[in-house]
């Protein structure tokens, strides 16, 4: 096989960025949902927001 | 303290609800404060430079062989870059007079043909028919008479290829025999 | 609350417990075999680029062309990137919504990753078959760079503390200019094709071989495969982000009430807030 060394450096850069990439995104996700109740981590979409963050309905009924 | 209040009761709460900011409780290292800003002063910099040497090299354009071959005299010692074909049956390897090695080869774009001494590295991807970019000026010289036949060869001292959009096949069984006599491997 | 809004929100909160939905878990096995999957095509079924000449000259890239199905598809993503990131940012325009925002946010970050992997497999790619790892006059090799710091600059600029509308109006600013950029880039081998070594397009002009096209193309599902495990994974990251904010935000607000009560029993509390729940706030700062 020719131009052996670019296609492993080729291919290796590109694995371990992403796998890296993905790697640190797991981790801050693991991070972060140990700290945010299990009822705030539901899936959100465009309309469950105002322009401020504020869930109009979830803010209304905090204690 | 809030001055905004203008009713009775909002006076009220500002009198007693210290609104007035507090220190946040985990603040920012200086460093994590202004990492950002220097990025972002960085990332300018960084464009700015990639512009200018963009624009310093921008005169750096590949002319074409026939348009090289009818600017000759316009362009005299002027060093530029052609762009062309490599003739195939034309590479030879030759020594100049000071016996340093080089290239001698012809390229071609649209039937007109130049002649072509080169000095430099040469490509893996140097082939027939592949195009070249050489970077280089003319020479009038009769040096290489048997090469530069109308007098005039394009010394260059670097090569760049520039492959084209083609990735088809063609004539597998020429290939596959190519391969087997060991043309490539 | 209605009872579809019970229960949606159940489904959703039971779907969330671990960092992963199963269908994001399935996305992602489903990149992973894919990607094992392109390995063996990429390198034990398409063929070596050769081409034989009039002169029975054998020409081509030889090995150095299986350097395409990671630098295309890179290429590709991280136009994706920056496209959905000039769309979101648009939607936050229109709609003013943190959804938006965090869309844009998530989009560029992955584009970013792969327009850095754009320029680092081309050089590669370019070493061998161009003799250059870099040309600083070569306008798509210039203008993909550019475009990538825009939006490395833009990721930054997103970092800088301020209130979290400033953020976003800055952060469209910037992505509507770097999404210009991207027409720019792709364009540029047809508009200025004496100044670039990069190829013209291959797929339009449809000149590759069916192996070849048929492993290009199984690339680009399993990249969109893996971009979209890693923007639903980006975006979950952004959102608890601002929950976390949101949850501190609301913590200082109670406890300055508390403070409050603690100072004035009584009659002021029930003048600042007559039903005794936190008031939403008209902006919040992360």
């Amino acid at each position: 096989m020719t131009h052996l060394g670019y296609l492993i450096a080729g291919w290796s850069v590109t694995v371990l960025a992403v796998v890296g990439y993905a790697w640190w995104v797991l981790a801050r996700l693991r991070s972060l949902g140990r700290r945010v109740p299990a009822n705030r981590q539901r899936w959100m979409m465009p309309d469950d927001l105002t322009d401020d963050g504020n869930e109009h309905t979830e803010l209304s009924e905090q204690p | 303290m809030s001055e905004v209040a203008t009713d009775e009761g909002a006076e009220e709460i500002s009198g007693s609800l210290d609104l007035s900011p507090r220190a946040p409780r985990v603040a920012r290292s200086g460093w994590r404060r202004w990492a950002p800003a220097l990025v972002v002063a960085l990332v300018m910099v960084m464009i700015g430079f990639v512009l200018w040497r963009a624009l310093a090299d921008a005169t750096l354009v590949f002319r074409e062989v026939d348009d090289a071959v009818e600017r000759r005299l316009e362009l005299g010692d002027d060093r530029f870059r052609m762009i062309g074909s490599p003739v195939s049956g034309s590479i030879q390897e030759i020594h100049l007079t000071d016996g340093r090695p080089a290239v001698a080869f012809a390229v071609v774009i649209d039937d007109v043909v130049a002649d072509v001494v080169h000095t430099g590295g040469v490509s893996d991807q140097f082939q027939p028919e592949v195009p070249v970019v050489i970077d280089g000026r003319w020479v009038q010289s009769n040096e290489f008479g048997n090469i530069a036949q109308d007098g005039w060869y394009f010394a260059s001292d670097r090569m760049l290829v520039k492959h084209d959009n083609d990735y088809r096949v063609n004539n597998t069984e020429r290939i596959n025999e190519a391969e087997e006599r060991g043309q490539y491997q | 609350m209605s009872l579809t809004t019970v229960l949606s929100r159940q489904n959703a909160t039971q779907d969330t417990q671990s960092i992963s939905s199963s269908a994001t878990k399935a996305l992602g096995w489903a990149a992973l075999v894919g990607f094992a999957i392109l390995v063996v095509l990429a390198f034990a079924w398409v063929p070596a680029d050769t081409r034989i000449t009039d002169q029975g000259d054998v020409v081509g890239q030889f090995d150095a062309v299986r350097l395409m199905f990671v630098h295309v598809p890179s290429a590709i993503l991280a136009y994706t990137g920056f496209g959905i990131t000039f769309l979101a940012s648009l939607g936050y325009l229109r709609w003013r919504t943190d959804w938006w925002d965090i869309m844009a946010a998530s989009a560029a970050e992955i584009g970013v990753i792969f327009g850095v992997l754009t320029l680092v497999t081309g050089s590669i790619w370019g070493r061998p078959t161009w003799q250059t790892w870099w040309e600083w006059g070569d306008v798509r090799l210039v203008t993909t760079l550019v475009m990538v710091l825009v939006f490395i600059g833009y990721l930054a600029v997103r970092r800088i503390p301020a209130n979290a509308a400033v953020k976003a109006r800055r952060s469209v600013v910037i992505a509507l200019v770097g999404a210009a950029n991207i027409v720019i880039v792709n364009r540029s081998v047809d508009w200025w094709e004496n100044r670039t070594l990069h190829q013209q397009s291959t797929l339009l002009a449809r000149k590759i071989r069916d192996e070849t096209l048929f492993t290009l193309t199984f690339a680009f599902v399993v990249g969109a495969t893996l971009f979209g495990w890693l923007l639903l994974h980006r975006f979950r990251v952004g959102y608890l982000e601002r929950q976390i904010t949101e949850q501190e935000v609301q913590k200082a607000i109670a406890e300055r009430q508390a403070e409050s009560a603690a100072h004035d029993t009584g009659s002021l509390t029930q003048a600042s807030n007559p039903t005794g729940q936190i008031q939403p706030q008209s902006k919040t700062s992360p």
